[in-house]
């Protein structure tokens, strides 16, 4: 039992590690069934869309839920209409792209992992490939075959030309290696491309390694104590409200953030090296907010409050 | 035990991501029943195409139905409409806000369908069938002389045109079947993405107050169930007692029906006041007598439409 804790442990630890593996693993999954069950070259003028759809559109559907999925693009865009300011504040007019830019970098893990595989697999590629009527690709494609090839290369795939067998064999196999060639060639580029701008966005960084542990850990924790915390007072909340419905009372004041103070904490977190703040809530409770205290119940003096934390 | 409580936490969470991709899964999985066990496509020019779209087109419109009658929202729109229009003190939402409230049911209740019609899209068998019996494809496959090709079209399906020529337009048609599937998927996310971002942009609550309220809600919920519950127990006990003992029942504070209608409306966002759903509007009243109907300021807000959807027998209790 101790063992089997061990290592739910170390599984739990390495929660990112795993979301990419069973991201990898469900891509690999689907793109399996997808061969298997759906997908059927048809073998006539319309080879290329069809390949091209089955390559691009699951990747173009992986891309936008990774933007559904990612937490930072709905801070990011919430109330930003309303506000315009919070997300293009003076002087700082670049961090909203910067930012679109994070996100979507994040985002393209999926569909990356998708077209790779797609492409080691081969079918979608010598579909797409050989429906292609440009001359100077039949002419690379159909080098050193019989003539037929230029008429009835869309036909390879299903295997019903008229040319001979081995020569349709050959050019099936040519395809897929470079569809292959294609894969392995993008899996190397986007691993190489991602560790650039890992390393270059870690030389940039304000903060030295073991800090930025720290801030790791913190945030983990401070998003934890969040839920922890939101969890208590929206209990505290409701059961004031129900108890007071039900028995017909006036209800006690309970204190609570004010829209300012709930509009601050949800900003986007910069990193000041002169005051160290871990996050925007961080920020928020030192710095204080001045506002003259409401009779409302909704109101809670931030003023000196982080004194009393 | 631990192990299957962090199973459950991570469920919890996401449990309306996870909703989605459930209800996608029984979809496909209903559109595979339906193409396997159910569908035999007649194979004769006067039938195919009607029987196709029927197929694609009716589960579609069953799913769309379904979908305005299991949210709550509909119900708190329509309960007890016509009993308020009727009567000149109680106003309903002006005609505007019903509008804008119809129209988020509906964009909320087109997501099944359109998952309906895109998987059955990607199975083929379906649109094989309709486009077979279609004369545009007809003439688009065969071109204008081939009558032959046009008679023997609709028999594709069931592998039966003699022409080999002519069964080789069935993959022709299940690719365009399939293209036309993801595209609609693709068009479909992409439209879904707008949309929230657009409601996103337009929140005049900052993302932790969202997160928070959300919170509040499900909070509400449950113990709103659990009072609920308590209050009527009591209630049907000291009524039962009272009947068999025949005695007098004594006073228990019932919330009246006044209070109930207040706070079964729609809600609206008034930001005067941070309100998270009517009942704290109403219990925060500043009289007694007030109504909290309209005010100056009150709007409906589409990223706020969650507040309307818990209800007492809704909650996802485990």
């Amino acid at each position: 039992m101790d063992a089997f804790q061990g290592i739910l442990k170390f599984f739990l630890n390495q929660k990112t590690a795993i979301g990419y593996s069973f991201m990898a693993l469900l891509t690999v999954g689907s793109e399996r069934l997808f061969s298997v069950v759906a997908f059927k070259c048809p073998c006539s003028s319309e080879n290329t869309v069809y390949g091209l759809v089955f390559l691009f559109a699951p990747a173009w559907v992986l891309l936008i839920l990774g933007f559904f999925l990612s937490n930072k693009s709905w801070r990011l865009f919430t109330g930003c209409c309303v506000n315009p300011r919070k997300i293009f504040p003076r002087g700082h007019s670049c961090r909203f792209f910067y930012v679109l830019g994070q996100i979507t970098l994040s985002s393209l893990v999926a569909p990356v992992m998708w077209l790779s595989v797609a492409l080691l697999n081969g079918t979608f590629y010598e579909c797409a490939m050989s429906g292609t009527k440009s001359s100077r690709l039949l002419g690379l494609i159909c080098k050193g075959k019989p003539k037929e090839c230029w008429e009835e290369l869309h036909k390879v795939p299903c295997g019903k030309t008229s040319m001979l067998p081995m020569h349709g064999e050959e050019l099936k196999l040519s395809l897929q290696a470079q569809s292959q060639i294609l894969g392995w060639c993008l899996i190397g580029s986007a691993s190489f491309f991602s560790l650039l701008t890992i390393c270059y966005a870690r030389c940039r960084s304000k903060v030295s390694y073991l800090q930025l542990s720290f801030w790791k850990t913190y945030a983990q924790k401070e998003k934890e104590q969040l839920e922890n915390t939101f969890l208590d007072y929206a209990n505290k909340l409701s059961e004031r409200n129900l108890k007071c419905f039900f028995e017909n009372k006036r209800p006690d004041v309970i204190p609570m953030p004010t829209f300012a103070a709930w509009e601050a904490a949800s900003e986007l977190h910069s990193f000041d090296q002169s005051q160290q703040h871990y996050s925007t809530l961080h920020r928020v409770v030192e710095d204080g907010l001045e506002l003259s205290p409401e009779e409302d119940e909704t109101t809670m003096i931030l003023v000196g409050s982080a004194h009393n934390m | 035990m631990e192990k299957f409580q962090a199973v459950l936490d991570w469920y919890l969470k996401h449990h309306r991501a996870l909703s989605y991709g459930l209800v996608t899964l029984l979809t496909a999985g209903g559109e595979r029943i339906f193409s396997a066990v159910v569908f035999q496509c007649p194979c004769t020019a006067a039938w195919n195409m009607a029987y196709g779209l029927v197929f694609l087109l009716v589960p579609a419109l069953v799913l769309f139905l379904l979908g305005y009658v299991l949210s709550a929202r509909t119900w708190r729109l329509v309960t007890g409409c016509c009993r308020r229009a009727r009567s000149a003190r109680w106003r309903c939402c002006s005609g505007l806000r019903r509008v804008r409230v119809c129209a988020e049911l509906t964009g909320a209740a087109a997501v099944a369908p359109l998952t309906w019609v895109a998987v059955a899209l990607l199975g083929g068998s379906f649109y094989e069938c309709a486009a077979s019996g279609s004369s545009d494809v007809a003439l688009h496959l065969c071109g204008g002389q081939d009558e032959d090709c046009r008679a023997q079209l609709p028999l594709v399906p069931c592998g039966k045109a003699e022409a080999a020529k002519v069964q080789d337009f069935l993959p022709v048609l299940r690719a365009q079947s399939q293209v036309t599937g993801w595209l609609l998927i693709a068009a479909v996310i992409v439209g879904l993405l707008i949309c929230t971002c657009v409601s996103r942009c337009l929140s005049p609550v900052s993302f932790l107050q969202l997160k928070f309220w959300k919170i509040y809600l499900e909070e509400e919920e449950k113990i709103l169930k659990s009072q609920a519950t308590e209050h009527a127990t009591e209630l049907a006990k000291e009524n039962v007692k009272c009947f068999f003992e025949h005695s007098r029942p004594r006073q228990l504070n019932t919330p009246s029906i006044k209070d109930w209608q207040q706070i079964s409306s729609l809600y609206t966002f008034n930001p005067n006041g941070q309100y998270y759903s009517l009942l704290h509007k109403y219990v925060n009243r500043k009289e007694e007598c007030d109504s909290i109907r309209s005010s100056e300021g009150d709007a409906v807000i589409p990223v706020l439409g969650f507040v309307d959807s818990p209800g007492i027998t809704s909650t996802p209790q485990l």
